[in-house]
């Protein structure tokens, strides 16, 4: 096991190289045409002093076009960026966006648009978003601009997976267990805030309940489904250790 | 580097869009830099799909269960009558506090040959019931329908029935249908005005 997670690390540790490299060469490139840039956002992060001083080494690092620089902030940052972008733009092309807003940063930081260092984290979501934006934008105009554009856009559907849509089956059968076993009045709380998504306050002043209580309730139904899931998890090893012992015993 | 990690409420407020600007920005921020709470994100919108799933099909079960018929019994029916007023009364209650009063069906119809519209017309600001078009869409025992608006931000999500108790905002939007697991099957173009 331990074998296989240096080989991995080794693999992980490669794909940065080569990534740092490209954005590298990316930067150095662009510096002529200057990509749109983030603005940061006002001070607002309780830093403490270690922080701050690894965010302006990590800053300098960067603007000198250090390689260790990058390859820090690309490990620091593009598992973040790729589940934001992943979140908003869907997991087409990901990798490309994901090099794409990286490559964006890094020329930012390197222009010296990133005044304050200790607002680096502020300053690369402003720009995740703005690419976010900008992607949002250009889709939305692809699709006015196109010659018979339907009101729907039929996609491609495309192979599932059986076993994680299983997965999602007993889970929601485990969710149906749970809200099975609450009163009536739990159960329309529950479907207020998730279904119909009324907030909290609401709920409380209508059904005459304590903030208290409805996180109870909350926390219970969430608790209670949790306990449900290892139950499962629990029988299902089991049941697989006895049907193999039992195969064995057959032989 | 260090920060602080949200409170539990945070992740749900979150996904609901219900963050002030300044808590979304440190939430995204945390986000950027912290793996254990991108994980406590996606098994929150997992739960919260579930649960809309699930909360669906129980509100659906009451509305079609035909209520059984019970032998004379005084207090059985006092009991009905005064469930029936209590209903009524919060109903009346509600519709006082929700003046867009029942929510308005939304048919969202595929393309069809010689239909030249772009978009379906919906009221803004009033509560809807979007009823999609699922004729030839691979039969599941449950979907996920993601509403965004013209940017992409979402506005809502859950599962079917698509019930939107606060409506809309004026504009224009995306209505996508998924799987259960997420996969994208069809998107329909809404606008409320």
């Amino acid at each position: 096991m331990r074998k296989a997670e240096e080989t991995n690390q080794g693999k992980m540790g490669a794909e940065v190289v080569r990534r740092v490299v490209a954005v590298a060469v990316a930067a150095s490139m662009n510096d002529e045409h200057p990509a749109e840039s983030g603005e940061e956002e006002p001070s607002n992060v309780l830093d403490e002093s270690e922080s701050y001083a690894e965010w302006v080494a990590l800053v300098d690092r960067i603007r000198a076009s250090e390689t260790d620089g990058m390859e820090e902030l690309y490990q620091l940052f593009s598992r973040g960026i790729r589940f934001y972008l992943c979140r908003q733009l869907g997991p087409q092309e990901l990798d490309d966006k994901v090099h794409d807003t990286f490559v964006v940063v890094v020329q930012a930081i390197r222009r010296g648009e990133l005044r304050e260092p200790s607002r680096l984290m502020g300053f690369v979501r402003t720009i995740v978003r703005r690419q976010v934006a900008a992607h949002i934008d250009k889709v939305v105009h692809t699709r006015r601009d196109q010659i018979d554009l339907d009101s729907t856009v039929r996609l491609a559907d495309p192979e599932e997976n059986p076993e994680e849509k299983a997965i999602f089956r007993q889970r929601t059968d485990l969710i149906n267990r749970v809200l099975g076993e609450l009163s009536d009045r739990d159960r329309e709380i529950l479907t207020r805030f998730y279904l119909l998504e009324q907030p909290q306050d609401l709920i409380c002043s209508e059904m005459a309940l304590t903030e208290t209580q409805f996180r109870l309730l909350k926390s219970r139904a969430k608790a209670r489904f949790g306990e449900l899931g290892k139950k499962k998890l629990t029988h299902r090893a089991l049941h697989t250790v006895l049907v193999r012992t039992s195969a064995g015993l057959s032989h | 580097m260090s920060s602080r990690h949200p409170e539990e409420d945070a992740f749900e407020d979150y996904v609901f869009h219900r963050l002030s600007e300044k808590r979304l920005g440190d939430f995204e921020e945390h986000l950027l830099v912290c793996e254990q709470c991108q994980e406590m994100l996606a098994e929150t919108e997992e739960y919260i799909r579930l649960m809309k799933a699930a909360t669906g099909a129980f509100a659906e079960n009451l509305r079609t269960t035909p209520t059984p018929r019970r032998s004379d019994d005084s207090l059985r029916w006092n009991t009905a009558a005064a469930a029936i007023l209590l209903l009524t009364c919060m109903t009346a209650l509600f519709s006082w506090r929700n003046p867009s009063g029942d929510p308005k069906t939304v048919e969202l119809q595929a393309y069809r040959g010689g239909n030249s519209s772009l978009q379906t017309i919906a009221p803004a600001g009033r509560a809807l019931d979007l009823r999609l078009d699922l004729s030839d869409v691979r039969p599941s025992t449950g979907y996920r329908v993601e509403i965004v608006d013209a940017i992409g931000h979402r506005v809502w999500l859950g599962g079917t029935p698509v019930v939107l108790t606060n409506g809309l905002r004026p504009g224009d939007y995306w209505v996508r249908l998924a799987t259960e697991t997420g996969e994208p099957l069809r998107e329909f173009g809404l606008r409320a005005e």
